[in-house]
């Protein structure tokens, strides 16, 4: 695990390295790397796909104007250096609720429009739709309950009239077969 | 954090559900930019959440279906039902054909149906049940007309011969306003559906000797038999005769409409507060979370008509909120339109205590009901009076409502001198 992390670190710091010298294709390496995690982040933190587009945006165009000049001090730790990029883009988003101008950086034209990246997404979800219509009624409201309402597999027992444990494997069970359907799409 | 961890925690489905706490929530994420395949998993998390989201409607809608090893017995036993029924009328028809055949048909048989019984009527004024004869007795015509009378007119036709009308009341209860037991028109069950039909079905009145007359005239001409609470002595009932028509202004008096419901500012989870920091907010969902989930689960079942459904949610609601007004409220309302008036009185009674809320008016208006339903005239017109004195859109309603109630309780008290 040790010898993985080192790996990931040395990758970043030549990564970053890359970018300081202007290479153009180390930013779209960024970029491809990075853009789904903080999506999902942006999506999680803020309820809202149209604003996690935009914030996902705005965190890489800083992520790489700072990588640019030199401001990725430990560029061993890009993760955390970007996940707090986001973290904060995203708490200013919160506080003032207006959507940033557009940036002027070289490389937003790049970063605006990823057509193959959406289209792999849509095609992603209508797949874990299929895949959620084809379960059963009790199998949908398990999954109703506790990912959407947040219930705890207790209460989720309780509303269905079940054993905690049969919640628990059904959830457990569907989570599973989705999670490995949806790797092999994901691999594909 | 390791991926191991996160699986064992659950950690991905707190974190879209903001119950980790901050420092959490940054190691979370700062895996998740090292991690592809936790990233994947998140984003699978999220597709469902939206996928079910959108269809959480029709989802909590749904009844589960028997298990599945089930459904093949069903459907062997409703195939040997068919069956059976398919030989049984092959035999009967077979049966019927023989009688037609070896027997003459009776005096009447060819005469209208109304003809018919009054021929019968007059060769046995008394109404005196017939013996069979053969088979002959009730003719496969004879038979087939009786089993078709079934619409009020044709059965007001055929009202000769008592022991055949006798028959046809217990045929059709719908139009059997002249026979039968006395039943209490208790309210609970039916008094939501049309006052005709409540007049009909759940008001039944002693006597009845005019059965050629036509059922209204009948009915204003006998009494009905009512058991009127009296709430000043807690349960004890007394027994007062109504009239029919009286009957029926008591049933449409405590007919209710279930009040409207919006879903108007109205959040389906707890979520974290404005600024989207995690810091501040808690992680658990609270006491109050839970109860409003309950009370949204509730509202999406009163808003289907699934009134039972909804007063489930509503009684798990009340666990976290006891003595919220809008959940006391609709619980009653609920329990009234389900057919349980006197189950909806306690809950009604908490929405009126919780005071000066939206539903204080509403509230007071539907325990009248409750009270009218549960025979209690008293009760009612007290509610009715503090409805009509308090500001909101059943001002108007309870004052008609308390006008009516005050006339039969007059007439109430004329009957019983």
């Amino acid at each position: 695990m040790v010898t993985g992390e080192n790996s990931a670190a040395s990758q970043s710091e030549t990564l970053i390295a890359r970018i300081r010298s202007g290479e153009r294709a180390a930013e779209e390496e960024l970029v491809t790397l990075y853009r789904r995690p903080i999506f999902a982040i942006a999506a999680a933190r803020t309820g809202d796909r149209e604003a996690a587009r935009d914030l996902t945006q705005e965190v890489l165009i800083a992520v790489l104007k700072a990588a640019r000049n030199g401001q990725v001090r430990e560029s061993e730790k890009l993760p955390a250096f970007i996940q707090g990029t986001a973290r904060n883009l995203i708490n200013n988003y919160f506080r003032s609720r207006v959507r940033r101008a557009e940036s002027t950086l070289e490389a937003a034209g790049t970063l605006s429009s990823d057509p193959v990246g959406e289209l792999e997404a849509a095609e992603r979800r209508r797949l874990v739709q299929e895949e959620l219509r084809s379960y059963s009624v009790l199998d949908q409201q398990i999954l109703l309950f506790s990912l959407v309402d947040g219930h705890s597999l207790v209460e989720v027992a309780e509303r269905l009239k079940m054993s905690h444990e049969a919640v628990r494997a059904r959830k457990s069970r569907l989570v599973r077969k989705i999670t490995k359907k949806f790797d092999r799409l994901s691999q594909k | 954090m390791d991926c191991q961890a996160i699986n064992r925690e659950e950690l991905a489905e707190k974190y879209v559900h903001h119950r980790l706490d901050a420092a959490q929530v940054d190691e979370f994420e700062t895996h998740l930019l090292e991690c592809p395949m936790c990233a994947r998993e998140l984003e699978l998390l999220q597709a469902m959440q939206t996928d079910l989201a959108e269809r959480a409607h029709e989802i909590r809608g749904w009844t589960a279906s028997k298990p599945h090893f089930f459904r093949w017995q069903v459907a062997v036993l409703a195939g040997i039902v068919v069956v059976v029924a398919t030989a049984s009328l092959a035999v009967r028809w077979q049966k019927m054909q023989s009688a037609s055949v070896t027997a003459p048909p009776p005096p009447h048989a060819n005469l209208p149906i109304g003809e018919t019984m009054a021929k019968e009527h007059e060769a046995n004024p008394a109404g005196e049940p017939v013996k069979p004869e053969g088979p002959q007795t009730l003719s496969p015509n004879r038979e087939k007309q009786v089993a078709q009378a079934n619409s009020p007119t044709q059965i007001q036709n055929l009202t000769i011969n008592p022991h055949d009308h006798a028959e046809l009341k217990r045929e059709n209860p719908s139009t059997a306003g002249q026979g039968g037991p006395p039943v209490k028109p208790a309210g609970a069950n039916g008094v939501n559906s049309t006052a005709q039909n409540a007049s009909s079905s759940a008001v039944k009145v002693d006597g009845g000797e005019q059965a050629d007359q036509s059922v209204n005239a009948v009915r204003d001409q006998q009494q009905v038999s009512a058991v009127i609470a009296q709430p000043a002595a807690g349960t004890a009932k007394t027994q007062v005769q109504l009239t029919a028509e009286q009957g029926v202004e008591l049933y449409r008096v405590g007919a209710v409409e279930a009040p409207p419901f919006t879903f108007a500012g109205f959040a389906a989870h707890a979520k974290p507060p404005k600024g989207g920091r995690s810091s501040t907010y808690s992680g658990k969902a609270g006491a109050a979370d839970s109860g409003r989930v309950l009370f949204h689960d509730g509202m999406n079942a009163y808003i289907d008509a699934r009134y039972h459904d909804a007063s489930g949610y509503l009684r798990s609601a009340l666990k976290y909120e006891p003595s919220a007004a809008d959940v006391n409220f609709y619980l009653g309302v609920c329990r009234i339109l389900d057919g349980h008036p006197a189950e909806s009185i306690p809950a009604l009674k908490i929405a009126i205590a919780a005071g000066n809320s939206p539903y204080l008016q509403s509230a007071h208006y539907y325990l009248g009901k409750a009270y009218v339903q549960e025979m209690n005239l008293e009760g009612a017109e007290m509610e009715f009076r503090e409805a009509t004195g308090l500001p909101g859109q059943l001002s108007t309603d309870a004052k008609a409502m308390l006008a009516r109630v005050v006339a039969l309780r007059e007439q109430i008290e004329k009957n019983k001198q």
